[in-house]
């Protein structure tokens, strides 16, 4: 349970959400699971920014919600991505990008000086 | 979702919220059990993984974006509780916001249909009116006759001149043989042309009808047109009998339309044919006053250079009319300021003084919600330390004055509802375009504006200072690295503050006060003056006699007969007939003596005009200072005389009572060329009670022609009891006879008072209220310090200070605020009580007498308010006092 725990940079969690909800309907206890499975647990989403975020999305019309039962049978929020959802993934893809690209080269440019 | 669904589905929010939360804690312990974890332990690893659910909560609130709404209506709420909680205070301030507010509302309603709201004309911006000045004979804005009219009527200056009669007429209306007075004028032909009104039935008048000999016609009221006609749409093909003769009614003027006065309902050609005046010298006569609109791209000075050389021309061509005396111009003002001009300045008076009412309000409210927050200041305390913010804390507060605002704006508008209600039935006050004054949606957006800034005034500030303060406190208190904080002493802000608002509130109390008593002086100097008769127990009214009906014979006839008839109804001591009765109309002549050096017609002196008859002097209890009385036998067949006043009798024989006696003298007025001898000298009689005494000329009623004559009974107990039987013996003479304006002399004497009486009784409950407001303010503020100061008094006592001591410390301080606010508020008082010149009768605006007396009063008053407070400080026993920290 001592994960070392990496803090998100602001943003950075509505793009993995989004990410996560590509893949089809899925509630919010899933994309917790989800995205601290495929960091391999490096990411650790805290119960008390992903439900504000999901909250937030849902309320700008990039998330839809709808409660159905889940695979245990019981009655879950389950969110999916919407057209507008899908147009803000991609562009907040493309920047998160560039703005990786732009920090690597930076890094890597003072470890030469360095 | 969108914005208003989240905001209402509320309640279901919440469920899924909840669910959706549980969902994912239950799947922490299902997991967790997975991995081998006992169902207690399950649980408790989830929770602590979980975290604060409250927490998650709240933020997935936020992000509804309807957070502020509620936590608003959440704020309202709180207020309203906690104002129900505290009844007095709530009470207090909305009663004070209420009449703050409505005192203005109905004010500002007043002005705006008097003064700010535009004509119900046509362009009325280009409305002018036009008149005559003599200065030499000390007259102003006075009419002129037709033959002047007549010579300046095609001014180039003007799209169309037209002139009306200068007052109103009593009109005998019969539609099938109903008699029944009316308030009738007469207007020229062109006239509704020029206002630009148009008669909903029918047509206007025509060129053909204003001419001498033209043909009885007339226009209605459209509220004698429903009540009389039924709101006939063919009236026009119906007849009435107006003053006795057949009249043709041409058309139906629209509602609202109030020219030159209100409540008149019967307009008629030809102005200058006033029936009070024999035909001959109608023409003559000044009693026209002329109504112009302005060519585009005339200047009014190009108009009024234009009447001057027109008026130059006439007074060359008729030295000898009174129009056209040596020394006289022409006066040309706007239409909307001549309207108005004798209520402007009482009714910004009265708006200023009910604004100083507002701003002493808001003063007293905020000082009221400052102390009530230094109470509270334990709860503020602990709300901040709960974690409420300084901005939550302030909407808090604001929301009170908020909740407080708008209950007291809502009462302020039912009081301004009331309020105009009164003013548009003060029947002694002839405010014009009073049937203007309502309540729309421009005076509602006037009080809601006002409430708010009151608001303002008195919500933000209270709450800025005690917020500031509470945080200032928790930083002392609290995290010792802030670096010492805030090390002023903040919390005694309020009280300096306090202290501040209420040496306003005496400023402002004091300029009212001083102003209402100035006021009340002038009306008291106003009641001293002597009216030259004996008001009480007389009975007047109108009589006026068709002149189709009546020619000179046979009105001497009819008065002779009423006389005697009236004469002997019991109760009834003496009964006269005169021109008119004094606090009503005048008729002025030009007059020159025989005796004395001959002076050219335009150049004579003017005097009051009237005729009487026999019982005049003995009826109004006017005391005969020579000669004689007349008698019966001054008539038609006997040589005429007249009586004059003392005035008259100064003007013409300076050295009078000493010198040449003028009784015996002879006197030619008008156009007589008989002279006629004076056989008495009456006392002084006063036309109104603010006016100086003109000199007067008395003519004997038997030997002049009277249309309409006013009757006065001198009674033996209440007038009014008469009314019905002289009406009926009138009625016996001729069915088909009216009376009208039958009012008590008491009555006609208040009525020449009504508007100084309106503006002393509003000014004076504007002070009064301003007094109290101030003298609560005075004694708030010593209470209170009194009440913070208690353990220091306590201290004080112990280390062997005095009672007197302690009262003195305490009146000290209460006293530097009244001085201070009492040295600011006679400053004030100086500046201001100039712009009352117009509304004092003998009182200089800056009577020192009434300064100073009103100063030391009020300073009395005030010191009680300390006082009070102050003797509780002095009974405060030190034991109970140290323990009481």
């Amino acid at each position: 349970m001592t994960q070392p725990k990496s803090d998100l940079p602001q943003g950075t969690l509505d793009l993995l959400i989004l990410k996560v909800v590509t893949l089809g309907p899925i509630h919010g206890y899933a994309i917790a699971q989800r995205i601290q499975q495929i960091s391999r647990d490096v990411l650790q989403v805290q119960q008390g920014s992903l439900y504000p975020a999901l909250h937030r999305l849902e309320n700008r019309g990039l998330l839809a919600a709808e409660w159905k039962d889940s695979e245990t049978g019981r009655e879950a929020k389950f969110y999916r991505l919407t057209a507008k959802g899908q147009t803000e993934l991609k562009s907040e893809t493309e920047s998160w990008k560039q703005l990786a690209k732009a920090v690597r080269l930076i890094l890597e440019s003072s470890e030469a000086n360095g | 979702m969108s914005w208003w669904r989240r905001l209402l589905k509320r309640g279901e929010m919440e469920r899924h919220l909840d669910a959706e939360l549980r969902f994912h804690f239950d799947g922490l312990v299902a997991d967790n059990i997975r991995a081998g974890m006992s169902e207690p332990q399950a649980r408790r690893s989830a929770r602590l993984e979980f975290g604060g659910v409250e927490q998650v909560k709240e933020e997935c609130r936020d992000a509804r974006g309807t957070r502020w709404v509620e936590e608003t209506v959440q704020d309202l709420r709180f207020a309203v509780r906690s104002l129900r909680k505290s009844p007095i205070f709530a009470t207090t301030a909305i009663l004070i916001l209420a009449l703050g507010i409505g005192g203005n509302t109905a004010m500002f309603t007043v002005i705006r249909a008097v003064l700010l709201k535009p004509l119900g004309y046509a362009d009325p911006d280009g409305l002018f009116r036009v008149s005559i000045d003599d200065p030499i004979q000390n007259n102003r804005d006075i009419g002129f006759s037709w033959f002047h009219y007549e010579a300046i009527k095609d001014a180039k200056s003007f799209g169309g001149l037209g002139t009306f009669f200068i007052a109103t007429e009593n009109m005998t209306l019969s539609v099938n043989g109903e008699p029944e007075p009316l308030k009738g004028a007469r207007i020229s032909a062109n006239l509704l042309s020029i206002l630009g009104v148009q008669p909903i039935v029918g047509r206007g008048f025509r060129a053909e009808e204003d001419v001498t000999g033209g043909p009885a016609v007339a226009m209605i009221s459209a509220s004698l047109w429903r009540r009389r006609f039924d709101g006939d749409p063919n009236v026009t093909s119906r007849s009435m009998t107006l003053n006795a003769t057949p009249c043709i009614i041409a058309g139906v003027l629209p509602d609202g339309f109030q020219f030159p006065v209100r409540d008149v309902d019967v307009w008629v050609p030809r102005p200058w044919e006033f029936s009070a005046i024999p035909p001959a010298v109608q023409p003559r006569t000044n009693v026209l006053i002329g109504l112009a609109r302005l060519k585009p791209h005339f200047t009014m000075q190009q108009a009024r250079n234009e009447l001057m050389v027109l008026h130059r021309q006439y007074m060359s061509m008729h030295p000898e009319l009174g129009d056209a005396r040596q020394g006289s111009s022409m006066r040309i003002a706007p239409l909307k300021e001549q309207l108005v001009a004798n209520v402007r300045s009482m009714l910004w008076i009265l708006f200023g003084a009910v604004g100083f009412i507002l701003l002493i309000a808001c003063a007293n409210l905020a000082s009221l919600l400052l102390a009530r927050s230094t109470a509270r200041f334990r709860e503020f305390a602990i709300r901040v330390a709960m974690g409420a913010s300084r901005g939550r804390l302030i909407r808090h507060l604001l929301a009170e004055s908020l909740v407080l605002g708008t209950i007291g704006g809502c009462f302020g508008l039912l009081l301004a509802k009331w309020l105009l209600g009164v003013i548009a039935h003060a029947t002694l006050v002839n405010l014009p375009r009073s049937t203007e004054i309502r309540l729309d949606p421009i005076v509602l957006g006037f009080s809601a504006v006002l409430s708010l800034v009151t608001i303002v005034l008195f919500g933000v500030i209270p709450s800025l200072q005690i917020s500031r303060s509470v945080l200032a406190d928790e930083l002392r208190k609290g995290s010792a690295g802030a670096g010492g904080g805030a090390s002023t002493p903040v919390r005694t802000l309020p009280v300096n503050m306090r202290s501040l608002l209420v040496a306003g509130q005496i400023a402002l109390s004091l300029v009212l006060l001083i102003g209402a008593a100035l006021l009340i002086g002038s009306f008291a100097r106003l009641r001293e003056v002597d009216l030259g008769f004996h008001a009480s127990n007389l009975l007047t009214m109108q009589i006026a006699l068709p002149p189709a009906r009546y020619d000179g014979p046979k009105q001497r006839a009819f008065y002779d007969e009423l006389l005697h008839r009236v004469e002997v109804i019991p109760g009834v001591r003496s009964a006269m007939l005169a021109r008119t009765v004094p606090m009503t109309a005048r008729y002025s002549t030009d007059v020159a003596v025989v005796e004395q050096p001959a002076v050219k017609r335009g150049d004579r002196a003017s005097a009051q005009l009237q005729t009487i008859t026999p019982g005049y002097l003995r009826t109004m209890g006017i005391p005969l200072r020579r000669g004689r009385d007349f008698t019966e036998h001054d008539n038609q067949s006997a040589p005429g005389v007249v009586i004059i006043n003392e005035s008259f009798a100064q003007r013409f024989w300076p050295s009078y009572p000493a010198g040449q006696d003028p009784v015996g003298e002879h006197i030619l007025a008008g156009n007589n060329p008989q002279p006629m001898e004076i056989v008495g000298i009456a006392a002084d009689v006063r036309q109104r009670l603010d006016a100086d005494v003109w000199p007067e000329l008395d003519f004997p009623l038997a030997q002049t022609s009277l249309q309409t004559a006013a009757l006065a009974v001198r009674a033996d107990s209440d007038p009014k009891s008469l009314v019905n039987a002289i009406r009926k013996e009138v009625l016996s003479i001729d069915r088909d006879q009216t009376v009208s304006g039958i009012k008590t002399m008491d009555e006609l004497v208040e009525g020449t008072l009504g508007q100084r009486r309106l503006t002393m009784v509003l000014l004076g409950s504007f002070a009064g209220l301003a007094l109290v407001l101030a003298v609560c303010g005075i004694y708030g503020v010593t209470a209170y310090s009194v009440a913070r100061r208690t353990p220091e008094f306590g201290i004080r006592s112990a280390l062997g200070a005095t009672q007197r001591d302690i009262l003195r410390l305490v009146l000290r301080q209460g006293l530097a605020i009244v001085l201070v606010g009492s040295a600011i508020g006679i400053g004030a008082a100086l500046a201001l009580t100039r712009v009352m010149k117009s509304l004092l009768y003998h009182v200089s605006a800056t009577d020192p007498l009434i300064f100073a007396g009103v100063s030391v009063l009020f300073g009395l008053v005030a010191l009680l308010a300390c006082y009070l407070p102050a003797r509780r400080a002095t009974r405060i026993n030190p034991l109970e006092a140290l323990r009481w920290e």
